[in-house]
């Protein structure tokens, strides 16, 4: 990967090397029939309508000149989304799927699902519990059509909930949504058998609730109107809810819904009234047999969050609206290559066990270098989905294990005499524990992406602020705004300033003699501010005249407040007189550019 | 023979270690009893009915359904139960999800035996924990309108809910609301679970509605 070629900095030739290399690596290409790239991928019926690379589109130029065999994208993960649709007005009719090969295994249909419900109704008729099991895209096995298709054991349980009267099962397509006030266009064919519901008592026994478990009962099971006893159809479309006669072996009719009609939906429901003397601490369970073929029709946006490097091919497939496949697919070629800094094992060890703080600095390192070379690449997202992951596995593994040696190092502690030297050792352990995991608190919150928001800060500020006045006799007051903009805060910036606000607070509580403290934040258009205010002593008088002669601590302190504004491009203001308290504002720019990504905050580090 | 006046207290959580060392703190406690504890949300939906505890312990990150999911699912059947969650570090998006789903409120796990013992029999007494944060998570959310399906009386909140969330996200203690507004901290706790329920409704209204649509 990195050869022989000179540079001023080593580290920065291997940048430029490994990534010219990544370039010339991509000769082979990718070989791929019916594949053309003119803003558009199609193939017969159904296409990729456009590419969008960390919400950036793609356009031509990013296709490296002669070459239409695939699409080169800067080093690095990426969230790539792919807008799929049928290529004309003949073609919408047709369910779309789509498959990013390298990522997913198999087909994946998104837009529209059936469901069999469960819904446990009270006496009055209240909802007091609900399951559901969703079919979208294709049963294992699917054949094309549901008469041939195997059909698969399903199997769920549920605790029985109070005061339940009624159970009623319902098996749809199409159900208009509440939560996005939209109808799922469901298309497809599903068919359920072997159906049965029992409950376990309160003793341990199987009481049966379904009879009819075949559905093999009922009035004109092979006729149109076919209705297997104790079932009722209803929904906007009935002929959707359908009896089907299978060819499966040891199986015959099937309880079925085909919907070929995106704007319309329906369904089979039963119900079954349970005994009034029910125990409760019961269980309830539902076991069946299924096969289905679900989508939707249209054009749509799919999403893949995180795309690490490596070789991809995007395709998208027709498929006609009860399942069948048809010869239509286009396909499109991907190649991410690995940045640089992620391919040593050893870096990645690094970063782990550094966190935050390295997290941080390779940040900062990694924009000063590879700013010119790689400008325009899109390091920042691979390295957030880093951050993550850092954050993840130093809050699930380190955290956990953190939290179980303070509390063991406390338990064991009644076991030894109390003051020897023992139990003083053992209660250092304990304190020690107990401040690396607050330590560990903070890093966490410092690393974790999604905590890069004003409103992140503002939460943890608050949180903060709430503990540790909690401990001192001083009031906390807080004034934060409910509604801040949706604005995007680098982890430097929040490192920094969460370490200068940790600084301002302990000042207030230590020098001030204050009975109330007062942490506002304030959004303008240029930046914000984080004040903290106390009704002390007042700074000046404790600390003699700020930047003058301060005393060692406190001054060293304010120097340390001062430095870390500074690193992130802000200022900070202390404003004190004696005995009218002392007000430390600091001041953070942020400025939008126009990709809607923050500016970067110079360093003066 | 299980004692009326103990609480029944019940833990499910995955880290072996710390379900040992929470679970001891409350089987050592005169308070309490306790009734069951589970590796996972899986087991526990299906073994805590039988167990009928009053209190529950739930550890919000947990292999397969997480803990916000087993509280959602156990809400709704185990009526009088209060759950709370375990939290390695104070994630008020977490938490705040955790609550919508029925939660009453949450503790992190480096609290001390102490601080433990006293926040079950806190809760169990009507005790409604609610930080700053979570008041601003609370205030964001009846900022949009409630969902369909949801009763005049739980779509809003009331002006005194509203000026007791206004506080609470000031930083007010509750006996410094309560001495303020002239009531006192039981009252106090009480409008918090209130509002805690008025939550959870609407987050219910929103799962439950498309099923009432198709009816």
């Amino acid at each position: 990967m990195f050869s022989q070629s000179t540079s001023r900095v080593p580290s920065r030739g291997r940048v430029m090397r490994s990534w010219m290399a990544a370039r010339r690596c991509w000769v082979r290409g990718l070989t791929l029939a019916g594949f053309c790239f003119s803003g558009a991928v199609l193939a017969g019926e159904v296409r990729v309508e456009s590419v969008t690379v960390d919400g950036r589109a793609m356009e031509r130029a990013v296709v490296e000149a002669g070459r239409s065999d695939g699409l080169e994208l800067p080093a690095g993960s990426h969230r790539i989304s792919f807008r799929i649709g049928p290529v004309d007005d003949a073609a919408r009719g047709l369910r779309l799927r789509h498959r990013l090969q390298g990522i997913e295994p198999g087909w994946q249909e998104s837009g529209g699902e059936m469901r069999l419900s469960l819904l446990a109704l009270s006496a009055t008729g209240d909802v007091v519990g609900l399951f559901e099991s969703a079919m979208r895209g294709e049963s294992d096995g699917w054949n094309g059509t549901l008469e041939d298709s195997p059909f698969v054991q399903r199997r769920e349980s549920a605790p029985l909930p109070a005061g339940v009267r009624l159970l009623r099962i319902v098996f749809s397509s199409g159900t208009w949504d509440a939560r996005d006030g939209a109808s799922h266009q469901a298309l497809g064919a599903a068919g359920l058998d072997d159906c049965r519901m029992w409950m376990t008592n309160g003793a341990g026994q199987r009481v049966d609730l379904l009879p009819n478990t075949a559905f093999e009962e009922g009035a004109d099971l092979d006729g149109p109107g076919a209705t297997p006893t104790g079932l009722v159809r209803g929904g906007m479309g009935p002929k959707i809810a359908r009896v089907v006669r299978v060819r499966e072996a040891g199986r015959n009719h099937v309880l079925a819904l085909v919907d070929d009609n995106p704007r319309s939906g329906g369904e089979w429901r039963r119900e079954v009234l349970l005994p009034e003397d029910l125990k409760s601490g019961g269980a309830l369970w539902m076991e069946w047999k299924e096969a289905y073929s679900v989508g939707a029709a249209g054009g749509r946006q799919v999403d893949y969050e995180w795309v690490p490097p490596g070789d991809y091919v995007f395709g998208v497939q027709g498929v006609t609206p009860l399942g069948e496949r048809i010869e239509a697919e286009a396909v499109m070629g991907l190649h991410v290559p690995e940045l640089w800094w992620r391919s040593p094992a050893a870096w990645m060890t690094g970063l782990v066990v550094v966190g935050a703080g390295l997290a941080a600095s390779v940040r900062g390192w990694t924009r000063r270098r590879m700013r010119r070379e790689l400008e325009g690449l899109e390091q920042e997202r691979a390295l957030e989905r880093e951050r993550a992951r850092i954050a993840r596995d130093l809050h699930d593994d380190l955290g956990t294990s953190l939290t179980q040696i303070m509390h063991l190092s406390r338990s064991v502690v009644s076991t030894v005499p109390s003051g020897s030297p023992a139990a003083q050792e053992l209660e250092q352990i304990h304190r020690t524990s107990q401040a690396m995991t607050r330590a560990l608190e903070e890093i966490v919150w410092a690393v974790d992406p999604k905590h890069d928001s004003l409103d992140g800060i503002a939460n943890y500020v608050a949180g903060f602020a709430q503990e540790f006045l909690g401990a001192t006799s001083i009031s906390c007051r807080l004034n934060l705004p409910v509604d801040l903009p949706a604005h995007p805060v680098p982890a430097e910036v929040r490192h920094h300033l969460f370490l200068a606000f940790k600084e301002a607070l302990n000042n207030a509580v230590r020098h001030s003699g204050a009975k109330c403290v007062t942490v506002s934040m304030e959004v303008a258009s240029d930046g914000f501010i984080l004040e903290v205010r106390d009704d002390g002593r007042g700074w000046t008088e404790t600390l003699g005249a700020v930047g003058l002669e301060p005393r060692r601590r406190s001054g060293q302190g304010v120097a340390n407040l001062r430095a870390r504004l500074e690193r992130i491009g802000g200022r900070v203001e202390i404003e004190g007189a004696s005995g009218a308290g002392t007000v430390v504002r600091m001041r953070v720019p942020l400025v939008l550019d126009e990709g809607g990504i923050p500016a970067r905050v110079e360093g003066t580090s | 023979m299980s004692n009326p006046d103990r609480i029944r207290v019940a833990i499910v959580e995955d880290d072996e270690s710390l379900r040992r060392i929470f679970g001891g703190w409350m089987q050592r406690s005169p308070g309490m009893e306790f009734v069951g504890e589970f590796p996972d949300a899986e087991s526990a939906i299906l073994g805590l009915g039988s167990v009928r505890p009053e209190v529950v312990l739930v550890d919000i990150q947990l292999p397969g359904l997480d803990g916000i999911e087993c509280v959602r699912r156990l809400k709704g059947t185990l009526g009088s139960t209060q759950f709370m969650m375990l939290t390695v570090y104070e994630d008020a998006d977490r938490i705040f999800k955790a609550l919508e789903a029925g939660a009453a409120g949450y503790l992190l796990k480096r609290t001390t035996q102490e601080e433990l013992i006293d926040a079950i029999v806190e809760l169990r007494k009507g005790g409604s924990p609610m930080t700053s944060a979570i008041a601003r998570k609370v205030v964001q959310s009846f900022q949009h309108p409630a969902p369909v399906g949801v009763s005049a009386e739980m779509a809003h909140l009331s002006p005194r809910e509203r000026e007791i969330l206004g506080l609470l996200a000031q930083g007010y203690l509750y006996k410094e609301i309560a001495s303020d507004l002239g009531i006192s901290v039981p009252t106090v706790n009480a409008h918090i679970r209130n509002m805690y329920e008025k939550l959870q409704v609407h987050s219910r209204a929103q799962a439950v509605a498309r099923y009432m649509k198709a009816g």
